[in-house]
């Protein structure tokens, strides 16, 4: 099982000037993130924010920081991206079985469905599960360098991580919005 | 070809507007036939509409600019996807079908449907956009498509959404 607080770091470590997107649960632990190309997205619509962006700036890589949870709340996105496809995006789900926010109270059905299988079920072609640390850190590499759109299962442990973001929402979209002007 | 719909789709073009994320309905029926017979929008099917709020949203921070083509009451479904759009400033137009309007008559609390279909039933499009203090503008008929360029320099004004609410162009009812 990894900890969350290492796969931030992971993702971090493996980027430079790709796109993060995440929900917000999923990043507790904000200061292992980059510091740029940022945005967080409404419940549920981390995928949807990410197929925007992926296929607004087809030359970079967009990675979506989603958590188990979340995506089950927008499971209708997975068809949507398997029919555009795009090679540029990565879908992380951060699989904990908790909705984590309120105090880790357990998701319906968990331990009863896959989300890697309602990914393949879907129509992604590429879908990977990591179950350690190294395991996550090779996936995410070879994501990054292969065509995709890639769905990237990672089993994190519950509560680790620490606060949530302090950049207000307005004071991310217009960070991001400039970092992606052209130069 | 509704006139109509060409017409909304070359405003969208003139504003710049590349894709369209959509879920068909039968309202917008005319809209969308016109659109997927534009060769200058794309068209992405969505299941849901937050989605396509949200994919929106991500093409126009990554630079591209877009609208959505989707009904009132998805938009309804979509509450938590629309308030961070809000949130976020974002100067997006956005085409929303304004389910059955032809069926409602004005009343004193805002629209109401007619005894024929939905007695004493209120239509809460309006006051449900109102909620989120967003501007719409109905586009009824073919002097009305000017109301989407009044949209657009409202939302880059105020750097917020705005609401264009279509009605049919062509009678189409539902499933026939």
């Amino acid at each position: 099982m990894i900890q969350r607080s290492d796969l931030l770091r992971a993702v971090r470590e493996a980027t430079s000037s790709e796109i993060v997107v995440s929900v917000m649960s999923a990043v507790k632990g904000w200061d292992r993130l980059p510091e740029h190309f940022f945005w967080c997205t409404a419940m549920g619509y981390g995928s949807s924010v990410g197929l925007g962006l992926a296929l607004a700036q087809p030359d970079r890589k967009v990675i979506v920081l989603d958590g188990d949870g979340s995506l089950l709340m927008n499971l209708g996105s997975l068809v949507t991206i398997a029919g555009v496809a795009p090679p540029n995006l990565i879908h992380v789900v951060l699989e904990n079985g908790l909705y984590e926010l309120p105090g880790a109270v357990e998701l319906p059905g968990e331990g009863r469905f896959s989300l890697s299988a309602f990914a393949r079920a879907a129509g992604w072609t590429r879908v990977w599960q990591a179950r350690e640390l190294g395991e996550f850190e090779s996936r995410l590499a070879a994501a990054l360098n292969e065509p995709g759109p890639v769905f990237l299962s990672a089993e994190v442990a519950p509560g680790s991580g620490e606060g949530l973001p302090k950049m207000t929402l307005v004071g991310m979209t217009r960070e991001l919005t400039r970092a992606l002007e052209p130069e | 070809m509704s006139e109509r719909g060409e017409r909304i789709c070359e405003r969208l073009r003139g504003h710049g507007v590349e894709y369209v994320t959509w879920l068909p309905d039968s309202e917008t029926r005319f809209l969308h036939q016109a659109m997927l017979e534009d060769p200058g929008l794309e068209m992405i099917r969505v299941c849901s509409e937050g989605e396509a709020l949200s994919i929106v949203a991500g093409l126009h921070v990554g630079g591209k600019r877009a609208t959505t083509l989707i009904e009132n009451n998805g938009l309804f479904d979509s509450g938590n996807a629309l308030r961070w759009l809000s949130d976020s400033r974002l100067p997006l137009v956005l085409l929303v079908g304004y389910i059955s309007y032809r069926y409602m008559t004005p009343g004193p609390r805002g629209r109401m449907w007619s005894d024929d279909y939905w007695p004493g039933v209120r239509d809460l499009t309006e006051p449900f956009i109102d909620a989120f203090e967003i501007p719409h503008y109905l586009i009824d008929s073919d002097d009305d498509v000017d109301k989407i360029d009044q949209a657009y320099a409202e939302a880059e004004r105020t750097s917020r959404p705005a609401i264009a609410l279509i009605t049919s162009a062509d009678g189409y009812l539902a499933g026939t």
